[in-house]
């Protein structure tokens, strides 16, 4: 399972530009293994308490999948779903043994959220849809700028349906300026949108394109399988960041100084767990709530480290070790999340252990050698 | 020109990253795209629902309708935003009318998607309860559930 000497060894010029890692076949292999377990696991097969996508979300808005709760996807699908992705672990056409169970994760996802939100497996699917891309991404120039361009004109088409829907079109001065105000900031932001996916799939597109030609097409080399991870890997860190960063904007600034008010969010949480199962709430949450509101500075400092791991999510970018090392940051902050809040992210602390951690590495994490 | 910008950008530390959290922050709550905002901003108030049969006994919600109390909240909360949103107030400023018409929605739903043979035959109506925790001065208090809604089966 040791890497072919033919294979370009990519290493990170500086430590804040980092590149993808060295991983081993083996230690692809099992990451493909794991993850394709977590996908299939975290999917909510049970449809049926969904019938409605009263709030709808992401494709919900151009789709009705409420069909989905009359009639759930059943062990036929689900069989070809597993069947298919074992051929993904084989690394057998993966862009396309992928498809069937990130198709019914997007699906179900968006049914499901579209009643009310949650965020317990968004990421996983996130991190599928990453590596879903770059293993379908066309490699040619002339494809690349194809698929890129419909995909470009998907989202200014999205763009125009937002600006139609906006109120106050066609109405006296104000609302007609107000509606302006509102169409071009709605234009801005889909504009960095499109200049953003633009950039994304051009740098797939590049990476691909600078690979070896395939000896084997049904069957890619680790190069590609590298590059996946890769994706994988700054898709999940973003999450982290992304989620640290809007708890700055959403509380202007103040998540720190407000951190006492979590007594009562610990107290809501605790007894939604209560209201779920009926299973009595612990013993201690009383004295853990008055505890925060009494030692404000401390739950500050314990709280706090929680928002200082989510804003350097991104140093799992650097190296082996510092993936090793945040994977292990991030899964004993959901465990203490669980324990107190009795909120439960496994599929993140799942995919920390696969991605991040890495186990089948180690020896190589720690090695000598370890670079990248 | 793009190419000089691209390669300006490869300069910018953990420059693939950036770009999906910005994507992210911008995109928000489409799913599979998210930007995370659980315990975002909070403030001295937080509430909880559940629903009971028509002697206030709280029935197990997973068990019951098997999607729980955490998301019977949200869809509270989008269906109370919903009504106070066209009256152009936020849904702290929501009257106990409005309250009423959007937790007479939820349970609505939640009934529908009650697994059959999970109620017992004896229970004839179900109530949809809001319950308040506070922090006020320094203290945290519980106040008594608000009844939401009730519907017969």
């Amino acid at each position: 399972m040791s890497m072919p000497s033919s294979l370009p060894k990519p290493r990170a010029k500086v430590w804040w530009q980092p590149a993808v890692f060295d991983y081993s076949q083996l230690e692809a292999f099992v990451m493909r293994a794991a993850f394709a377990f977590l996908l299939f696991y975290s999917i909510k097969w049970e449809t049926a308490p969904y019938k409605t996508q009263r709030n709808p979300t992401g494709l919900a808005h151009f789709f009705d999948f409420t069909w989905l709760a009359e009639h759930p996807p059943g062990p036929l699908w689900q069989g070809v779903c597993i069947l298919s992705l074992v051929l993904y672990v084989l690394g057998l056409l993966p862009a396309l043994t992928l498809a069937p169970t990130l198709a019914s994760a997007i699906m179900i996802g968006t049914l499901v959220t579209s009643k009310a939100m949650h965020h317990s497996w968004q990421a996983v699917t996130l991190i599928a849809l990453a590596q879903f891309l770059v293993y379908a991404w066309p490699r040619g120039r002339q494809l690349h700028r194809w698929v890129l361009g419909l995909i470009l004109a998907a989202i200014a088409g999205i763009a125009f349906r937002e600006i139609s829907l906006l109120p106050g079109f066609a109405m006296a001065m104000k609302p007609f300026f107000s509606w302006l105000g509102h169409a071009l900031n709605t234009l801005i932001h889909f504009t960095i949108i499109g200049f953003i996916v633009g950039f994304l799939a051009s740098e797939i597109n590049r990476a691909k394109s600078g690979l070896p030609a395939e000896a084997a097409p049904l069957r890619p080399g680790l190069p590609l399988h590298r590059i996946a991870i890769y994706a994988s890997t700054v898709t999940f860190a973003a999450s982290y960041v992304v989620c640290g960063i809007v708890k700055l904007v959403n509380s202007d600034f103040q998540w720190i100084q407000k951190v006492p008010y979590l007594s009562v969010q610990l107290l809501k949480s605790n007894w939604d767990g209560y209201y779920d199962s009926l299973v009595p709430v612990p013993e201690w949450l009383d004295k853990v709530t008055q505890g925060i509101v009494d030692h404000p500075h401390l739950a500050r400092l314990i709280f706090g480290s929680g928002l200082f791991v989510e804003l350097f999510a991104f140093v799992v970018l650097i190296n082996r070790r510092w993936a090793f090392v945040g994977g292990l940051v991030i899964i004993a902050m959901h465990l203490s999340i669980s324990k107190i809040m009795d909120l439960h992210f496994e599929y993140h602390m799942a995919a920390a252990l696969i991605l991040l951690m890495n186990v089948p590495g180690l020896m190589k994490t720690f090695g000598r050698a370890s670079a990248c | 020109m793009l190419a000089h910008l691209r390669a300006l950008w490869l300069r910018v530390p953990f420059h693939h990253m950036i770009p999906v959290v910005i994507m992210l922050f911008l995109i928000k709550e489409q799913f599979p795209f998210s930007n995370f905002p659980m315990y975002s901003n909070f403030d001295s108030e937080a509430d909880v629902v559940f629903i009971t049969d028509q002697n206030d006994k709280v029935q197990p919600m997973d068990k019951v309708f098997r999607s729980g109390s955490s998301t019977a909240k949200k869809a509270y909360k989008k269906e109370l935003g919903k009504i106070t949103s066209k009256r152009k107030r936020d849904t702290k400023e929501a009257t106990a009318p409005e309250r009423a018409a959007a937790g007479k929605i939820v349970l609505a739903d939640w009934v529908a998607i009650a697994k059959p043979g999970a109620l017992a035959p004896e229970i004839k109506a179900l109530r949809l309860y809001r319950r308040t925790f506070e922090l006020v001065d320094g203290r945290l208090s519980d106040k008594a559930p608000e009844l939401l809604a009730e519907q017969t089966r």
